[in-house]
């Protein structure tokens, strides 16, 4: 009997001792980065102090500013433009394309398997050779929006491969036009896999340094700042920006937790 | 050349998938105030049936009307129906009120109307207490009855039900059964009721419609349906029938397998045939008078009937089903089965 709840003790000791260890290790490298964006030691920041001097420094520096303008518009539009066409390309396989569904999903799928820095090349070419276009935003946000778009499809076939499709049918002999019907039944009902595409797609296209770096040239964006940053020493106002991002990108996960926690599961 | 004065008509309606026909040539009209049901073996094609009729697919010939209006082209959200599906359906994400009010809110009613109307779908489906639960919080009886509310809280044209009791036990079944007739008759609108089980079709509707492989076999007043059946699969289908195969002479039909003659009252072309008999019909003589020679091998009590299983000579099982009596014959007795030669069904033998 004791020998029993011994065992039991140690068991859930050493699986919590587990769950730590990994968290350590996926988190040390990001807290490193906050200590070292509030400390006066940048290179070495332990023991940790409070310093908000490179966040002052961040906030009247124009070019990270820029910088971190541009790579919020890039991967929002990114975000958006990739989700939806994903979600275009999800509907279309699951629903018309029958037989050859797998066909016509493993091709959507391709892009996924060619580097990000080929893609940033051939697209700066590309858009140049065809249609005359140098690297601005728009480039840049196409060019990633084909990066994030296999992604985005991924995710999103995933979530709604499990989805009923009566469930449309069901909202349209109440009367709902189909439009109603994706709105107030289907997009509640698959939400969680339009904002893992978002936020997927908005995160890739915000630390994605090769295609902004090809297409873009001189307009900075965050990954290429900080990457020009690297070859003539690090600053401190970088850890500033990535502390930030960091912090924004773990609120929207929380909130993205508890909506997915809040939404009611589908009756069995 | 079309008559439109059937409150709802379907004429001629065909449904191919490629070179699969799932509906041909289908024609029934349906009057205001009726109950019928849809029964037919499974991918006989009945969901097809009521999927066109509901507009959420196309028919790749004929027409359908609604009151004399042609609906044919008439996408769904504008028919005017509701709609009960086998699996329900309700919006997991709503309420059972949010379920309920989603189509009075689809078609635009004002608030009042639709916080009337929600009343009297919580009165008469008795959902008194459950109108904040989510889906996911009922049982299946309840969630059964929320799908029923959703699908006639606006007050539709017609009903359309797709088995929409296959998913319950068989206790509620029955309770069901009851409760949607009276739902029915209380509204006074057309219910089409799909289903591949012929004891629900039988003991709801006021006509049944058979179909097989697509096409139309029967279509008439129940009891007719069960007592006359027109075709060999409407002998089988309906009710619980044996199937003889046998000879007739013109007046006198023979079995060989058994060695039994009888003579039914109207006479028979001659030739092979093949007899039904309900199951309920046949009589249990004693052994020795004319009949088929079987032993009872089991017996199944089934509430106020039994089932005798039967073996023959040839060692064919017959299943007779009589009322529960206390003299009933036991296990292992000799006995000559008969039937009324009048009640059995004689159709020329399918090629
Ligand atoms: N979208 C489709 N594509 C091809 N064939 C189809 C399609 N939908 C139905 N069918 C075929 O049409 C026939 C009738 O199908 P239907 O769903 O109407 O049958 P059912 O009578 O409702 O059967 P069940 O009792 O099993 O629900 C079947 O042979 C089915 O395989
Ligand atoms: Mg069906």
């Amino acid at each position: 009997m004791d020998s029993m709840s011994l065992k039991d003790f140690a068991a859930k000791w050493t699986m919590g001792l587990i769950l730590i260890t990994a968290y350590v290790f996926l988190y040390m490298p990001i807290v490193h980065i906050l200590f070292a964006s509030l400390s006066n030691h940048p290179n070495f920041p332990y023991p940790p102090n409070f310093n908000p001097k490179s966040y002052v420094n961040l906030a009247t520096n124009s070019i990270y500013q820029s910088a971190f303008v541009n790579s919020l518009i890039i991967a929002s539009c990114t975000a958006v433009l990739s989700t939806v066409m994903g979600f275009l390309a999800t509907i279309g396989v699951l629903r018309f394309a029958g037989k050859r569904a797998l066909f016509y999903a493993v091709f959507f799928a391709g892009p996924l398997f060619v580097s990000e820095i080929l893609l940033g090349i051939s697209s700066m070419s590309l858009y140049y050779l065809v249609f005359g276009l140098q690297g601005n935003m728009v480039t840049a946000i196409i060019a990633n929006s084909v990066h994030c778009f296999s992604f985005c499809f991924l995710i999103m076939a995933a979530m709604l491969y499990k989805y009923d499709w009566r469930m449309n049918e069901a909202a349209i002999v109440c009367g709902a036009t189909p439009f109603r019907a994706f709105l107030e039944v289907m997009l509640p009902l698959t939400w969680s896999g339009i904002m893992g595409s978002l936020i997927v797609a908005f995160v890739l296209a915000l630390n994605g340094l090769d295609i902004s770096f090809y297409l873009l040239g001189a307009t900075p964006t965050m990954p290429s700042v900080a990457w020009g940053a690297l070859r003539y020493g690090v600053k401190p106002e970088l850890y500033a920006l990535s502390t930030i991002i960091n912090a924004a990108v773990f609120l929207a996960i929380i909130v993205l937790f508890l909506k997915a926690r809040n939404t009611k599961t589908a009756p069995v | 050349m079309t008559d439109t004065s059937a409150y709802i008509k379907i004429d001629n309606v065909s449904r191919h998938y490629g070179p699969v026909k799932a509906l041909h040539n289908l024609s029934i009209d349906i009057a205001k105030h009726e109950f019928i049901a849809i029964l037919g073996p499974s991918g006989s094609g009945k969901s097809t049936l009521l999927r066109l009729i509901a507009g959420l697919d196309r028919p790749s010939e004929g027409r359908i009307f609604f009151k004399g209006q042609d609906v044919t082209a008439l996408p769904p959200h504008k028919r005017g129906i509701g709609m009960v599906f086998q699996e329900f359906l309700l919006f997991p994400h709503r309420t059972v009120r949010e379920n309920l009010a989603f189509p009075l809110r689809m078609t635009q009613e004002t608030p009042a109307k639709i916080k009337d109307r929600l009343d009297w779908a919580e009165g008469i489906l008795s959902l008194n207490g459950l109108m904040d639960r989510y889906p996911n919080q009922l049982s299946g009886g309840q969630q059964q009855r929320v799908a029923l509310g959703r699908g006639l809280v606006t007050n539709p044209t017609l009903l359309l039900l797709d088995e929409p009791l296959a998913n319950l036990d068989r206790e509620l079944r029955q309770e069901m059964e009851v409760e949607i007739r009276r739902y029915q008759k209380q509204l006074g609108i057309p219910f089409i009721y799909v289903t591949h089980n012929q004891e629900e079709a039988l003991s709801m509707s006021d006509r049944v419609a058979v179909i097989n492989k697509g096409k139309l076999e029967a279509l008439g007043e129940r009891q007719e349906i069960y007592d006359h059946p027109n075709t060999p699969f409407v002998a089988r289908f309906v009710g619980r029938a044996t199937r003889f195969d046998g000879v007739s002479d013109g007046t006198t039909v023979n079995i060989p397998e058994h060695g039994y003659t009888f003579s039914p009252s109207a006479p028979v072309a001659a030739g092979r045939v093949s007899v039904f008999v309900k199951n309920e019909r046949f009589a249990l003589g004693a052994s020795g008078t004319p009949g088929i020679a079987c032993k009872v091998i089991d017996v199944v009590l089934r509430g106020p009937f039994v089932e005798f299983i039967l073996e023959a000579a040839n060692k064919a099982r017959i299943i007779a089903v009589q009322p529960k009596r206390p003299d009933m014959h036991a296990i292992g007795a000799e006995i000559a089965l008969t039937w009324d030669a009048n009640l059995a069904h004689i159709f020329p033998a399918e090629a």
